[in-house]
């Protein structure tokens, strides 16, 4: 999905301003209906194909938008333009109004909250005969003379359209749309690389209801009445038929579907008009059940993309980075460069081993985390932790205290407490009592999003990544969010970061994988890629939940070996949980042992080897004997 | 006291209000045949039958074409009530096998918009097979008068309903908690893929789910006709109260779907009293607020 290049548009816009020339004015009409339909799923298609959100009551912000313009224009005789400039505005207000409630949910529930929503407002549109007109709907609402024929309104609302996909197109492709496809790909994986998941959906929400509102405001015109229809369920699902026959995971998508879609039910409903919901049922039904990447998906092979993109690997991308693009960070990333308590992850020069040696010790400006000011040197501390679920107290009165340069492994047999620990430390979950510091600040009841920019990450003991974003756009989307600039709308994402991205990618050892599909990487790389994208947040402490999960034992050594170096080169403070007892006593520098929710031990490898009660926690006798 | 009375007049009439109840009640059991139909359809399969509402349609359709193709005779209108349903019960079970069968391990979203594309296709298929032109059915003789209830008149068709609905929801309890079925029915809301491991054909246990759903909506609708115009926009009616039903009372949840279509029964019958003109609104509005609340319904459990 690439911008089309400058010919391209050149030859689109001559053939769009040339169009009148040739056919008659009712083609021209279907054509404007085309474009405003067009926009319309395209808006709803941000939400659906880019943020994995499908509303069924999109209808509602189309509505909003067409009876704003309808009555602005009829009631109140404000020119159609600044009418047109309104719509939109009225229908975020709706959009941010409704989206804040609709965002608390997840699939099927979002969806049906959205209709919900969509069905009040069309009820109330419906009752409120004497603004709205009910059920007779408001006529007469007509462009000014100069856009009243066909050709007129036809190159006015192209224009629009094609000014509002183009802003649509930037946003998806901007630091934004790709946070959103984090979002849609994994919320939780999302929030630990320090997105506020809910807020960023509602940011969509309200962009996608004011351009479907700029939809329906055009429409109002070119119809010359609106009606309570317009916001009915029925009407909300034509942006979703229409993004789904063109296929929604492109841009260009929903534009193709509502072509196919609008010439289609012309051409039928000329001919049989009975038939139509026949027709455009049936195909639903076949594009579901046959062709998952609508009709765009069949053109250009898509079924099969996973695999194209495979074997187009890393060829265009790399070599441009090769050659030295470089300066595309800098205006932005100046400020960031003179706050010392960021980090910078450089490529490494040429390197090609993907190897952790400390070659390139001198790009790493560790910054000292034990303040002089005789404030405490912990990193991170727990005191008093529990946390109970139904009955069980998972963790139990969990003291912890991590000093700035630890490899500390928390080890303890199955159902020790050590994953919920570790949810409890990254703020995934919120502790009964007790009370978490991290670098000298009580950050108990932080949210994920929050920690994370205070310089917390974390790995998940089950791969979490974003499936659906290439390698190196795994890593892009962290260092963005990172840097605070995932609410830019103005820059292309693709060209940001791209040195430290792959940099990044070089010190887990996946270079070479940089441009495939991160859902198709072995899982050994999967999980090397998710360390990447935690280092990617410039943490100042780390929290690996079985980082070697799944992995053939010569591969845990090589991971372990690869995080030992990155802490040591880079003064980062890391907490994992390991089952494999060798990788522990092989690298870490303490470790505490769980048993039953408690701390039962902590100390050097060679202490807790030596201590007595570990030795009976693991030996499997009761702790009961022991005391 | 006064202020509510001049208000509300109606709320001193004790025989008004007494008919009020009942006529919400009569609603309410409509709507629980349905809904609760719908509702297991998604405990088990999960998938939010759009398509519910047309079976429904299609229920009160038949018995339209039943009622005039038997014989004239008093026992007529109850075998058409007994054949209507399992008419729509079969549909159902082709509509499982040839295609929802094909798509349960996708995107449940995908699955809502096949299901709307059902609507479309069935309601079509509804107009060819019946026309455009509202039909209505007789109700039988014995109950096409109505009773006094405390001096007012009550239809007694609706007795019926009021009967006949209970008696589906006795049997409908007994037959989960006191038949094996009725364990694997509850089973399968709470963890499908155990239950296929543990060795139960758990796809044939879907199509007998969806037929069964299938069957309960052709049921409601054949029950209905006598009491409104059988009319094509009588799918969407029904489905958004019926989905408005089963999202309050918790998806997938027996009790929720029974509770929940006495209450919005109720809230339809004194809606209309109280706010004529908003009374759709506040059903809309009651949903959107569960749904925040408790987006798993009053009586459902939450998902994961």
């Amino acid at each position: 999905m690439r911008m089309p290049s400058g010919p391209r548009l050149a030859i689109a816009a001559a053939v769009l301003a040339l169009l009148p020339l040739v056919l008659p004015p009712f083609f021209l009409q279907l054509l404007t209906e085309i474009a405003i339909i067009g926009l319309f799923a395209t808006a709803f298609n941000l939400l659906m194909g880019f943020g994995g959100m499908v509303s069924f009551g999109h209808a509602a912000y189309f509505a909003l938008g067409a009876y704003t313009a309808a009555l602005l224009a009829k009631r109140a005789d404000v020119p159609m333009v600044l009418a047109l400039l309104l719509a939109p505005l009225v229908a975020a207000v709706g959009a941010l109004l409704f989206g804040f409630f609709i965002v608390r949910l997840t699939h099927t529930y979002f969806a049906m909250l959205s209709l919900a929503f969509g069905q009040i407002v069309f009820t109330v549109i419906f009752k409120w005969k004497s603004l709205t007109g009910g059920d007779d709907g408001l006529l007469d609402v007509w462009p000014p003379a100069f856009l009243k024929s066909a050709v007129a309104y036809y190159y006015f609302a192209v224009a629009v359209v094609v000014l509002c996909l183009w802003a649509l197109y930037a946003i998806v492709e901007s630091p934004f749309g790709y946070a959103l496809r984090a979002v849609r790909d994994n919320p939780r994986r999302a929030r630990f690389i320090g997105i506020n998941v809910r807020r960023h959906q509602l940011v969509a929400f309200v962009i996608s209801g004011a351009f479907s509102g700029m939809a329906g405001g055009l429409f109002a015109f070119y119809n010359g009445s609106v009606f309570p229809d317009f916001a009915y369920f029925t009407k909300s699902f034509e942006p979703l038929v229409v993004a789904l026959l063109g296929g929604v995971q492109s841009f260009y998508g929903p534009l193709a579907g509502a072509f196919g879609f609008k010439i289609l039910e012309w051409l039928i409903s000329r001919q049989w008009p009975v038939y139509w919901p026949l027709f455009l049922g049936t195909v639903v039904i076949l594009v579901i059940v046959a062709l998952p990447q609508g009709f765009i998906g069949l053109l250009s092979g898509r079924p099969g993309a996973a695999i194209r993109a495979h074997l187009r690997r890393w060829r265009p991308r790399t070599h441009a980075q090769r050659t030295g693009s470089t300066p595309r960070v800098r205006p932005s990333g100046a400020a960031l460069q003179m706050d010392p308590s960021h980090r910078s992850w450089p490529a490494a020069s040429d390197g090609h081993s993907g190897s952790t040696s400390g070659s390139s010790r001198s790009t790493i400006a560790r910054v000292a985390t034990g303040p002089a000011d005789g404030r405490s040197s912990l990193i991170l501390q727990a005191l008093g932790l529990k946390k109970h679920f139904g009955g069980v107290q998972a963790v139990n009165g969990v003291n912890l205290a991590v000093a700035p340069g630890d490899l500390r492994a928390i080890i303890g047999p199955n159902g020790a407490g050590k994953t919920t620990l570790f949810n409890l430390l990254s703020g995934d979950l919120r502790h009964d009592t007790g009370q978490i510091r991290f670098m000298d600040v009580v950050v108990s009841g932080l949210r994920p999003h929050e920690l994370c920019r205070r310089g917390l990450s974390r790995t998940f003991q089950i791969t979490s990544i974003f499936r659906r974003l290439t390698v190196i756009d795994n890593v892009r989307t962290a260092l963005l969010t990172h840097r605070r600039r995932h609410y830019n709308v103005l820059v292309p994402a693709r060209r940001v970061y791209q040195d430290e991205a792959l940099g990044l990618l070089e010190r887990v050892g996946l270079r070479d994988e940089a441009g495939k599909p991160s859902g198709i990487l072995a899982h050994g790389d999967q999980r090397r890629l998710e360390l990447a994208i935690a280092l990617a947040s410039e943490p100042q402490l780390l929290l690996l939940d079985e980082p070697t999960a799944g992995m053939a034992p010569r591969e845990r050594h090589e991971i372990m070996a690869m995080v030992a170096g990155i802490a040591r080169d880079t003064g980062l403070t890391i907490v994992f949980t390991e089952h494999d007892m060798d990788v522990v006593f092989a690298v870490a520098t303490r470790i505490t042992v769980l048993h039953q929710g408690s701390v039962i031990a902590e100390g050097t490898p060679a202490e807790v080897r030596a201590n007595a009660e570990v030795q009976r926690v693991y030996l499997g006798q009761p702790l009961a004997l022991v005391r | 006291m006064n202020f509510i009375t001049s208000l509300f007049p109606w709320i001193t009439n004790g025989p008004l209000i007494t008919v009020q109840v009942m006529s919400g009640l009569s609603v309410g059991m409509f709507l629980f045949l349905v809904s609760v139909g719908m509702s297991l359809i998604f405990g088990v399969t999960r998938i939010v039958n759009l398509a519910h509402g047309s079976f429904y349609m299609v229920g009160a359709y038949m018995m339209v074409t039943l009622v005039a193709v038997l014989p004239d005779r008093p026992w007529a209108f109850w075998l058409a009530l007994l054949l209507a349903p399992l008419g729509v019960a079969l549909l159902g079970g082709i509509i499982e096998v040839g295609l929802l069968r094909l798509i349960y391990h996708r995107d449940p979203l995908l699955q809502l918009i096949l299901t709307f594309g059902l609507i479309l296709v069935i309601s079509t298929l509804v107009l060819l097979a019946w026309g455009p032109d509202n039909k209505s059915v007789s109700r039988p003789e014995a109950l096409a008068g109505s009773v006094r209830i405390l001096g007012q008149p009550f239809p007694s068709y609706y007795l019926l309903v009021l009967v006949l609905a209970p008696t589906v929801a006795v049997a409908l309890w007994l037959v989960f908690y006191k038949t094996r079925w009725g364990m694997l029915i509850r089973a399968a809301t709470v963890d499908r893929e155990m239950l296929g491991a543990l060795g139960v054909n758990v796809s044939s246990l879907y199509t007998q789910v969806f037929v069964f759903g299938s069957w309960l909506a052709g049921l409601g609708g054949a029950l209905a006709a006598p009491t409104v115009a059988v009319a094509l926009g009588m799918d969407g009616d029904v489905l958004t109260t019926a989905f408005v039903v089963v999202v309050i009372g918790g998806l997938g949840s027996f009790a929720g779907s029974f509770v929940s279509a006495l209450l919005v029964g109720q809230l339809q019958s004194f809606g209309i009293l109280i706010f004529p003109t908003i009374s759709i609104v506040l059903l809309f509005a009651l949903m959107a607020v569960v749904l925040i609340v408790r987006p798993w319904g009053l009586f459902g459990r939450p998902e994961e």
